[in-house]
Parts: structure tokens; sequence; C-alpha cells
């Protein structure tokens, strides 16, 4: 009997996937279904929280949009014809009982506002980088009050993944996550910080580093388990050379990285052998761009790292991880033109990305066991120029999974008036509602940090009213 | 009132014509021509900037339009000279005569002023140049000249794409003053006229395929591997990860733009930044990269407000940065310890209006036609048309001409036209005192060391702030103040723990190129030297690191990234290190594996396809020379010291000599399949000793 978590999965895939892949779809069930059907085990206790970084700038704006008459009219003279977005694709929110509003997701992520509506997402309205609170006098008044160097891309990435902006240390609170939590993963070799999308501040932490992953699995050197000399030879004397204390820092810190990725393949390759830990592919058909079917399709950005992410998360109980920290990112959000079409696309990937991991996640039985949020540099003037939009502050962003108490607005949407009480100027630029410290201990208070020991993640937290939003169940 | 883009006049053929103004550009910045019976002059011609040695004979030509026929007079920093011709000529030349070099001409409507040459009388050679070597009583000496060829290539490492036999013979025969000397001043090579070459015979093999970024890739790595002004071709590298823009972006398919964009770079590396900040800032490929083609005043009717993507980024990237600087390079600090910003969000709106109404290249006298044969109007134009190598124009309909204040209170007075508010925007950036240092510190982070000692970057700062003849900006005197400081040179560089950088993915692979030739293959009439060598295909294929390819604006690494751990511990910063990781390093040592065992595809001819070998005849040669006499371990060492002197700048520790001797006694006494000393085991012998360098710390730390 289908237990409800295992309906709801389907109903959902089932209802958002395209036609003409269905058959497909069922072939590949089919031809996995040894694979697909068996249960990989899995500790209750895990957690994975994943990042999902939108680098540039996505525009909030066009990401959650008014759809009651008068803000929708309010929203499209505004924003003007080159960025508003046409009322009859939007996908509409069903919000909980008598509140009233009425907002629609982007047309181009139908599968996520599916999720929203069935309680599996969650959005957070108006939230953004702070020292503390902040209303449009005080923000005019200046001063350390104020983020520094607001609207710079790398300083609002940074603050955004350290969450201390008036702070220069670039300690990532998935850093300082992985520290208070790295107990849970005595015994494991992989760091707990494991990265999709090269080096980044999240996972800078004081003990714990994160760890490179390739999005179609471990690499290793060339030949290098050959008995054939003089291949053997010549690995041995690089076994050396890894192996040597170096005076300078430089040359150790070329052989650690080496010397580590060396020592993870040998043990990643075991683990993630396709025949312990499937490749997947066949949960990602939406997100497929090429070779569906095949040995090895391409997916578009967002879902290649899922995938592997999706991998690592079935391999934790191998690895003798508790917890996972996951970044994984995509660029191209910095739409100071061609808005319109540059994010329709970058969204279609997002949407189908999220639903098809969100769902080969539920298929693991491991809904609740992994969170995944989304962040990024800021969101986007509401005033836009000619077919696109510059930098501006407060974003709206999503959290996703089953222990996400979805379906709901957590927040404050702005007032979307240029100029208004929540406008930094007159280009609709909103002064957040919501810190990011707040949004991070939300989610840091569901991996496991007490509300005592919150600090230690996010040390400014107690400048804020709400260190727990409420949209982790 | 949707504004489409779609650009469907790209496809037009070029005019070759096109090719040659653009090699010898200098754009006018002047109005449009009045339309009356007396025509006021126009500069058609404008002299061209050179650097020559003292005591040459110089000559510069311009040349200039005009009804009646305008009279010339010519100018040094704005003093007139006794010169009333479109020809000047200067002989014995000195360095007195260093500066910049104008024609005007007249006629009874109006006067025209020519773009100004830069004209820099180089000393040469010049002996104050430190190097120092202990000797073999154990003290310091003090030598102009590189003393040995692993100094020599220690040296080509910082300023070339790697030592070759050539080029160490080359510098061994001067001083290092005396070859940068002689690099200044040879003849830039540059790249769009490969990659339209090649472009053509692409689609002369199939109609519509052009190769992509195959050619820009292939011209790249050709001039890189051969080019021999080897300065020029790294300054232009390390130029075009200040000055960034990258075909992973919008301007994937602009490979003539944006080979015409590096060729700006090679031709400016060692001339005026000034002069190199205006022609990137219009650059078509700049405005579509950063948005600055067809940004609009502001229309007060939609509410629309100009794009402040390009104001941003100039500032921050390309000339001033985020924070006040000292000439040192360190962070000024206000009373409360903290930065001070050398610029607000509303210095940032001003110059974004000042940034506004430059479209693509028009010229009224002679517009572009539609495809019925009328001319394009230049409304038309400003917001669909394009051309990717001339410079934008400025089009007064829809430029901002208010008042405006820009970075440092300066005010854009509404008097002034469009071109002048460009002109008085990058003269104001270029003047702030932050240019000197913040260039400073990258430069010397692209050629030396990470982490430069203040003491180095305010003597590289000074020498862009004045190079010793009263000019700002000047780049060769720059890199040259770079190349020559003593902190280049310092004699024990392994004994400081923190001194260097983490090398680069495309140097490291160029320096193995460079000491190893691959042989080109001849295709079509013999002479052809190409190599064909894109790299763009698996294992090659640098996905960490690529020639105007990097991710973002914000280049491939970032001048202040730390790697976390030991290297942050000690304060240092280590911008190489965001591109090396785990994932890297291996997929590295695999292309390595794969360079020196195997074979390196090329992309000609078709369709049989080609590969190339490294020639591995020079230390094969060492290894295997029967005189003198010498035994198999002595043989042996000598490769090894070879590799050290060519590879490593002679930084090899004792340690990594000894394992890999050691891994060459382990394979020749092997229990199964012991490696003998056929011709065949000994080339094998000589891939594991390199694999083994390139493997190195040494080789990938540059010290």
């Amino acid at each position: 009997m289908n237990t409800r978590r295992e309906f709801i999965g389907q109903a959902t895939c089932a209802g958002f996937s395209l036609a003409g892949m269905l058959s497909t779809m069922g072939t590949l069930r089919l031809f996995n279904a040894s694979l697909s059907a068996q249960t990989i085990p899995f500790d209750t206790d895990f957690k994975a929280l994943i990042c999902l970084f939108q680098y540039g700038g996505n525009d909030g704006n066009n990401l959650i949009i008014p759809m009651d008459a008068s803000g929708y009219a309010a929203y499209a003279t505004a924003r003007g014809a080159a960025l508003a977005l046409p009322s009859t694709n939007l996908n509409a929110l069903t919000l909980p009982a008598g509140d009233g509003r009425s907002f629609g997701l982007h047309p181009s992520m139908p599968r996520l506002a599916g999720l929203f509506n069935a309680g599996k997402a969650a959005a957070i309205a108006n939230v953004g980088t702070l020292v503390g609170p902040l209303d449009k006098t005080k923000y005019k008044k200046g001063g350390a009050g104020v983020p520094p160097y607001l609207f710079s891309h790398s300083d609002q990435q940074v603050q955004w993944q350290t969450s201390v902006p008036d702070s220069p240390l670039k300690v990532g609170w998935g850093g300082r996550l992985a520290d208070m939590t790295q107990a849970l993963n005595t015994g494991s070799q992989i760091s707990m910080n494991l990265s999709l999308a090269g080096e980044n501040y999240f996972q800078v932490g004081n003990e714990v580093f994160q760890y490179p992953l390739n999005t179609s699995g471990s690499i290793g050197l060339t030949n290098y388990t050959s008995t054939s000399t003089p291949t053997k030879q010549q690995y041995a004397a690089v076994q050396a050379v890894v192996g040597h204390s170096y005076g300078h820092v430089f040359e150790q810190e070329y052989v650690n990285v080496m010397g580590r990725a060396i020592g993870n393949d040998t043990l990643l390759k075991g683990i993630l052998d396709p025949s312990k830990i499937p490749l997947y592919n066949e949960k990602f058909v939406a997100s497929t761009t090429s070779g569906l079917g095949t040995a090895n399709p391409t997916l578009n950005p967002v879902a290649s790292q899922l995938r592997m992410i999706l991998r690592m998360i079935a391999a934790q109980k191998a690895l003798g991880m508790k917890r996972q920290i996951y970044f994984a990112a995509v660029g191209g959000y910095d739409t100071h033109d061609n808005q319109l079409t540059g994010q329709a696309k970058l969204l279609g990937q997002l949407d189908n990305g999220l639903a098809d991991f969100n769902q080969a996640v539920a298929d693991l039985g491991m809904a609740n066991n992994v969170t995944t949020f989304t962040a990024s540099d800021f969101s986007r003037t509401y005033a836009g120029n000619i077919t696109g939009s510059d930098h501006a502050w407060g974003n709206h962003h999503f959290v996703t999974g089953g222990a996400v108490k979805g379906g709901q607005i957590y927040g404050n949407m702005p007032d979307l008036t240029l100029g208004g009480p929540n406008d930094t100027g007159s280009r609709g630029s909103w002064i957040p509602g919501i810190s990011t410290d707040e949004y991070s201990a939300t989610l840091a208070k569901w991996f496991g940090i007490s509300p005592g020991n919150m600090a230690m993640v996010l040390p400014n937290i107690g400048r804020f009213a709400q260190p727990d939003l409420g949209f982790m169940l | 009132m949707n504004i489409s883009l779609t650009p469907f006049w790209r496809r037009q053929p070029q005019n070759s014509s096109l090719l040659t103004a653009l090699v010898t550009i200098s754009f006018s910045l002047l109005g449009a021509i009045p339309a009356r019976a007396q025509v006021a002059p126009v500069i058609t011609v404008s002299p061209i900037s050179q650097s020559v040695f003292v005591g040459s004979t110089v000559t510069f030509t311009a040349a200039a339009t005009g009804t009646p026929t305008p009279t010339y007079r010519w100018y040094r920093n704005g003093v007139s000279l006794p010169a009333i011709s479109t020809t000047l000529t200067l002989t014995g030349v000195t360095a007195n005569d260093t500066g910049n070099y104008t024609m005007v001409a007249s006629n009874s409507t109006n006067t025209a002023t020519s773009k100004p040459a830069f004209l820099n009388v180089v000393t040469s050679p010049s002996t104050a140049i430190v190097s120092f070597t202990i000797g073999d009583d154990g003290n310091w000496e003090y030598s102009p000249i590189p003393t040995n060829e692993a100094l020599a290539g220690r040296f080509l490492i910082q300023a070339s794409f790697g030592p070759s036999a050539a080029s160490v013979a080359d510098l061994l025969s001067t001083s290092y003053a005396g070859w940068i000397d002689t690099q200044l001043v040879m003849p830039p090579s540059f790249h769009l006229p490969y990659v339209r070459a090649r472009a053509t015979e692409y689609l002369n093999r199939k109609s519509g395929d052009d190769g992509y970024q195959k050619p820009r890739q292939e011209a790249w790595w050709q001039n890189a591997i051969v080019a021999p002004d080897q300065l020029r071709q790294r300054m232009a590298f390390a130029l075009s990860q200040i000055l960034v823009i990258s075909q992973d972006s919008n301007l994937d398919d602009d490979n003539d733009g944006v080979a015409a964009y590096y060729d700006i770079l090679v031709r400016n590396a060692f001339g005026n930044y000034r002069q190199l900040l205006e022609e990137v800032t219009l650059s078509p490929m700049m405005g579509t990269y950063l948005s600055m083609i067809r940004n609009q005043k502001p229309n007060v009717t939609t509410g629309q407000q100009p794009d402040e993507n390009y104001a941003r980024e100039i500032m921050q990237l390309f000339t001033i940065g985020l924070s006040q600087l000292n000439l040192d390079g360190s962070v000024q600090l206000d009373s409360g310890g903290a930065p001070i910003p050398t610029y607000t969000q509303a210095d940032i709106v001003g110059l974004a209006h000042v940034f506004t109404g430059w479209g693509p290249y028009y010229d009224p006298a002679n517009p572009p036609k539609k495809d019925n044969g009328t001319s394009e109007t230049s409304n038309n134009w400003f917001r669909y048309g394009w051309d990717p190598l001339r410079p934008l124009t400025f089009y007064t309909n829809y430029g901002d001409l208010q008042t405006r204040t820009i970075v440092g209170g300066v005010t854009v007075a509404s008097t002034l036209t469009g071109p002048q508010r460009m002109k008085l925007a990058l003269d104001t950036l270029f003047n702030h005192p932050n240019v000197g240092p913040f260039l400073a510190r990258q430069l010397i982070q692209r050629f030396v060391t990470s982490n430069p000692t203040p003491a180095y970057i305010s003597r590289v700062a000074t020498a862009f702030n004045n190079n010793g003849s009263g000019l700002r900006g000047d780049l060769g005197a720059t890199i040259r103040a770079i190349l020559v400081d003593p902190e280049a040179h310092r004699a024990d560089p392994l004994a400081d723990n923190q001194y260097g950088k983490l090398t680069e993915p495309l140097l490291r692979m160029s320096r193995i190129l460079r000491a190893f030739p691959p042989t080109p293959r001849i295709y079509g009439a013999s002479g052809d030297n190409r190599l064909f060598l894109n790299l763009l295909s698996y294992p090659y294929y640098m996905d960490e690191q690529s020639p105007l390819f990097s991710p973002t604006v914000f280049n491939f690494f970032k001048p202040g990234f730390a790697k976390p751990g030991a290297i942050t511990t000690a304060g240092l910063v280590s911008p190489e290190f965001q591109i090396y990781d785990d994932v890297t390093a291996m997929q590295e040592s695999n292309r390595n594996y794969t360079l020196i065992y195997s074979n390196i595809t090329v992309t000609e001819p078709v369709p049989t396809g080609m590969t190339i070998k490294l020639d591995l005849s020079e230390p094969l040669a060492i290894l295997t020379a029967t005189t003198p006499v010498r035994t198999r371990a002595e043989a042996q060492a000598v490769l090894v010291e070879y590799f050290n002197q060519r590879l490593l700048g002679g930084m090899m520790s004792a340690f990594l000599r000894q394992k890999i001797l050691d891994s060459f006694t382990a394979a020749a006494t092997a229990a199964s399949n012991p490696l003998t000393y056929t011709s065949a085991n000994e080339l094998k012998r000589v891939q594991m000793g390199l694999y083994l360098v390139m493997f190195s710390p040494e080789f990938n730390v540059q010290h």
C-alpha cells in the first residue's frame, strides 16, 4: 500500500511531467526498475542542507508577482513593458485560508508552484543582508547601520554567504555550521562541506574546509594503480612528493590539495560505483537537455549539480556522514539587459532541477532529511533600464523539502511603491524586512543547532527579532 | 512597445578595409559635419604612437581634409613645434622628446586636432638592474645580467610564456633591462588577422561555419608559443584579466570582435592607460558585455533609468576599486578604523547618466545601408545596428546631457557634448590617485608574486604616476619597473617561504609548449608555421582557465582571494588558488599525462584530423649523448638538471631531484619488465622525468 508520501510524490511527478516524455519515462523506469526499486538504507537522523546560489542577483520581483487586479495593474505600470510579465501565465500560489492575498510565480516555474501548493516549499519574502533592523529613516542616515558595499556583486555574495556584513572575516555560516556539527561525522574521511560549484565563502569554516566535487563523479590520476613499468615507479614518486613536507606555504597547500584529491578519489570510486549508488539519470528527465535515454545524458546546470548531490546523499551511510552541507550555484542572473528572456530560461532550469531533485529524494524515502534553499547577491530594481534592471537589495527566496512547513509566504512582501516606505530611493530597491541571519538561523536550527548556540553560527542573530522564522516543521 | 535586438545584420560580410582601419586606429570624438560650401577641417589620419631608442629618427604622419585646404602645425605636450606639413620628422631623439604629439589642422572656418601619439624614447641598455648571486666566496655579488641558464629561465617564466632554448640564449647575450627594452620596441603580433584568415578558410570549406571560437583560441596559442613579442603578449594577457570581457556570455559568437578587443590590449600594452581605458570603454565588445551600448538617458514617461552596470564596474574593477588606497596599496582607514569607500551609489548614478547615448559606430557621411540600398537612420542604427569592430559613436538623441555629479564631486556640465562628457569622466577616473597602486598590485601579481611588499607596490605605482618624463599612465614604464625591481630578482627566493605565486594553468601549459614546441604540420603552402592548436577538446579543455573566457567580469580569480587554511593564517593572499582545487588538480595532472605520453589534437587538416606531439628531442639528446662519456647515473643527473634550468628556473629542491633519480633507478631495476636502455625506453625515461617535474610543487609555484 502506498504511503501518503509516496502517493503525493507520484502524483506530483505525473501531474507535471511533459506528455511526450511519459512513455520514455515509463521505459526508463522499467529498465532501471531493479535499481530504482532497490532500497538504499539510510540513517533516519541524517540531514543534508543544500545552498543553491543564484549568482548575479535574481530579480525576485518577477519571481513572486501580485495577481489581484489592482496589485497586478500597479506592478505592470511600475515595471513597464520591458520587465512586466503578462498576467496570463503566472502560476498561482495557494495561500492559507484567510490570507486574502493573491500571488503567482514566474511562468517558468509551474513545478515549484506545485511544490508550494503541496506544502513542500515555502517562500521567504524580502530577505537580505542587514547589520541590524532597518527602516528608511535609519537607512538614509547611512553609516555603520547599513551593510557596506551594497549593490556590489562580490561584496554582497560574501555577505550572503557569511551573514556577517560588518566583519571583514570571510568565514561562511555554512562553515561555522559544519564546525559545530562535525562530531556527527566522526570517522568520515570526506568533509561535511561539499561544493559542486568550486570555491565559495559559504563553506569556509574555522576548522572544516570545503571539498569540491565534479558533477560527473570522482576523478583520480590516470592509470594510478597500474603495476606496469614505469607507470608504477612514476606514481611511487608522486606519492613521495605528495607526502613530503614543504616549507613554502604555497607549495605545501599545493600538495595538500593533490594528496587529498588522490585519497578521496580512492574512497569515492568504491562507494559511488554505479552498481552500488545508481546514476539516477532517469530521475532528471525534465532537466535533460540532450542525450535522453543514453548512458550519459546532459542535464541543465542546476540539475547536473543536484544529481551528484543526490548520489552523495544516497551514499551517506556508506560514507559515514550524518550531516552534509552542499553548495551548488548557477550564474547568469545579472540581467542588466534582455531580462525577460534571460530570466525565463534560468528559472525554467531551476524549476525542473529543483522539482526533479525533490521528487528523487522523496523516492529514496529521504524527503524529510533533505532541505534546499536559494540565495542570491540581491534582487533587482523594480523600475528598470531599457530591457533589464539594476542591482537592488531585499529579495524573495524559496526553501524546499519534506521538512518544510510549506504553502506560506514568511515575512512581509514589501510595499511595491517606487519611492515608497520600503524603497531605498526611487527605483524600487527594497530595504529587507528579514535578515540573512534569521533566514539562515531557521535552517541551522533544523540542522541541529540549539537556540542557545545559534550565535556560534550566526554571530549577529541577537540583533534580530526572529531567530526562527517558523518555515521548518 | 517591445524592442527586439535580433541581430539579423551581423552575418553580412565584413568590409576588409575595416581591418586595416582598425589596426592603425585612432578615432575621433568630434561631432557631425555641418553642410556648407566651406568645410571645416577633419582629421582623417592621426599619428601613431611609437617607442624608440635614444638617437633614432622618428617620423609622425597625419592627414586632414577641409575646404579651403587646411594649414598644419605640430605640438608636443601642447607646445608648438616648427613643423608645418602633415609629416613631422625628428632626428637624434633624446629622452626630452618623449611626450604626446598632435597635429592641428586649421582653415578659415575652424581647427581640428588629431588624436595624440605618444613617443616613448627609451634609454638603452640600462645597467641599473639588480641581480644578486652568492659567489664562491659566499658573499653577495651584484651582477646586472643573468649569469646562467637557470636565472635566465626564472626571468623568462616571469616575463614571457616560458623559456625556450632560443629565448634563453638571447637573454644571456644581454641584460634583463636590455631584453625588456628590445621587447618594448618590437612590432606587435596581433590576433584578429589570424582569426580572419582562419574564419575564411572555414567558410570556404563549409558555408555558415566560421570555426566559431576555435580560430580565436588558435590565435592565442600561436602567439603565446611562437610570437617574438613575448612581453607584450604577456602584458595583454594580464590586462585581459583586469579589463575583462568573456565569450562565456552574450559575446559567444563574436569571434572577430573579441579578437579585435584583445588586439586593443596588445596594441596598448606598452602605451598609455588613459588611451587604453578609452578604447576599452568605446569597444562594442565591452559595450555589449557590460551593457553600456545603447544605454539611454532617463525616460520621464516610463520611468526608465540608465543602466548602472558599466559605471559600477569601470570604477570597481578597471580604475579605482572600492576603497581609498595609499601609494603602497594599503587601504586608508577613517578615524574609526574602517576603509573609506571611493564612491557612493549617487556617484554611480551620475556616471551611469554620462554613459548614455553610445551606440554602434555610425558615420553620417557614410551611413550603413539596409538590404534595399537605402541608408539607415541614426535613430534606427542606435537601437538596432551593430558594428563589432569599430568604436562606439555618441548619439545626441539618446544621451543624457544634464548636469551630473560623478566621483570626487566632479561636475559634468550640461554645456558639454556627449564625447566631452565621456572624456571628462575617463580623465577623472584615470587621474584618481588610486589607479597607480590599484593597477600596480594586480600587475605584480600576474608577473612576479601574490604578496608584494608595500615598498614594491609603491615603486611600481610611482612609475605609473610618473614614468620619469612627467607622464602618467605609461604602461611600458610600469611593466619595466615591475620586472627590473629588486623584489622580482630576489637573490634568495627560496629563503622566504611566502614569496612567489601559484602559477596559472594557461601559463603552465604554455611553458611546456614553448620548451618542447610541437612541430607544426605544414598545411597548404610550405612555410606555414601554424600549430592549429586550440586546446578546446577533451582531454585538453581547460575549463578552469581559457583566454577571454572567464565566468564573470571578476576574472578567473580575485586579487584578494586567500585559500582557507595555512595561507589565510599567514595573512597572505593566493589568487590562483581560487581555481586550484581537488577537481582541477586531478584534471590537470591527467591532461599533462596525455600531453606527455600521447598526442595533442589539432584542428587541421580535416577531415582526417591530426595530432602533434611535444618535441622531446632536446632532453632525449641530453640523456643519450655519447660525448662526453658518462655513466647512466651521470647522464640522468644531467637530464634532471636540464629540467631544473629549463622549466623550474633553477628552483628544484634536493628532495625532488632525488625522487626523480630514484624513480629512474626503480624502473631500471623493476622485478617485472625493467626499463632497459633501448632508445624507446630512454624516451620513456624522459617522459617520466617530465611528468614528475610537472607534478612537482616547484613547477606549479613560481619563486
